[in-house]
């Protein structure tokens, strides 16, 4: 029997459409993930344990960039 | 243990790149959400050696860079040079200055004033892109009269104060393809041949990235351009053309997650490292 590596992964609901949000427990607050739904583009507003807040993205702005 | 910080606006796959590569130096890190801060002189704590800017919004970035070397931070990239890199003219006459090779540009403030640099630039198509501006957002080849009058007047009725200065560009004829170069103080790390078939190939645009071996002429022009603007971290954007490479902007935020893979180069491990150097010495 093997065993296999089990991903720790965190969970949100997309404010626009209620879809579950996942990602990698590993996401930061302020990253950029994409509702799997209704793809709009939303933003971690906080990480508490395996719960995503999320809300959506602010617009691109004229100064982004790199 | 060295302690970088990182101030961002958004975390982007760039910046957990970086993090990546900072735990992989035992570098202790500390992001920062430059819009949680108080930039007030006196009273701003600072718990980290050294302040590595990523902000997605040039001007807060500006603002951070500005105040932390103020009280004595090391900060990568330095103020000035986030300050040459930003504004597409400003970069232009540093570069030209510089004797390093970069299209014909030219800098008005009315329609009529566009036609006569139009002419000077080699006539039309032209491109006439906003001064502060990335990602390849509006860009236009202007192909004629009309079109350029017709921009001018959205821009000026529709456009922000920065919008109101049109940066003219001769039109540079590309082989489906431009380089960026990736230079750590002034010396070039890697390359990517960015391929598209539009005239704009930014890979947020669509452009596909492929590795571009580095060749001395890429050396000699990237050591150039970057020691023009006070070196850095910098993404330098190069044209192929009959009299040779000519740059076309230099970035200072760069933007790399595409580039990694296909150069097979640890971009984020050299941030860290040149951020490690910052620290040491105690400035950019």
């Amino acid at each position: 029997m093997s065993l296999e590596k089990i991903e720790m992964t965190a969970r949100g609901e997309c404010p626009v459409c209620a879809a579950f949000v996942f990602s990698a427990s590993s996401v930061e607050e302020t990253e950029i993930l994409a509702c799997p739904e209704c793809r709009t583009m939303l933003v971690v507003d906080g990480v508490e344990g395996s719960r995503l807040r999320l809300s959506e993205a602010p617009q691109i702005e004229e100064d982004w960039g790199e | 243990m060295t302690s970088l910080a990182i101030f961002h606006s958004t975390i982007r796959k760039e910046e957990k790149l970086i993090i990546e590569a900072a735990s992989q130096r035992q570098v202790r890190v500390k992001l920062v959400d430059i819009r949680s801060e108080i930039f007030a002189p006196g009273s701003y704590a600072v718990d980290y050696d050294v302040a590595l800017e990523r902000s997605v919004s040039t001007v807060k970035g500006d603002y951070a860079l500005a105040f932390l070397e103020s009280i004595g931070v090391p900060v990568v990239n330095a103020p000035a040079v986030a300050r040459a890199c930003e504004d597409k003219f400003m970069t232009s006459l540093i570069l030209f200055k510089a004797r390093v090779l970069t299209p014909r540009f030219a800098l008005v403030f009315t329609a009529e004033q566009a036609l006569e640099a139009v002419e000077a630039l080699g006539g039309f198509p032209v491109v006439l892109k906003p001064p502060l501006g990335s990602w390849g957002r509006l860009l236009a080849k202007v192909n004629d009269r009309d079109s350029l009058e017709a921009l001018i007047e959205h821009k000026d009725v529709l456009g922000t104060p920065p919008q109101k200065a049109y940066y003219l560009q001769e039109f540079v004829r590309k082989p489906g393809r431009d380089i960026r170069a990736f230079v750590v103080g002034e010396d070039i790390l890697c390359a990517i041949y960015r391929e598209s078939g539009h005239w704009i190939t930014n890979t947020a645009r669509g452009g596909v990235a492929r590795n571009c071996p580095v060749t001395e002429e890429m050396r000699s022009v990237c050591g150039r351009a970057a020691a023009a603007v006070g070196g850095g971290l910098l993404a330098i954007d190069i044209f192929e053309t009959p009299d040779g490479l000519s740059v076309n902007e230099i970035n200072h935020t760069m933007e790399f997650k595409n580039s990694e893979e296909p150069t097979g180069v640890s971009i984020s491990g050299a941030i860290v490292d040149h951020c490690l150097r910052v620290a040491k010495k105690g400035s950019p």
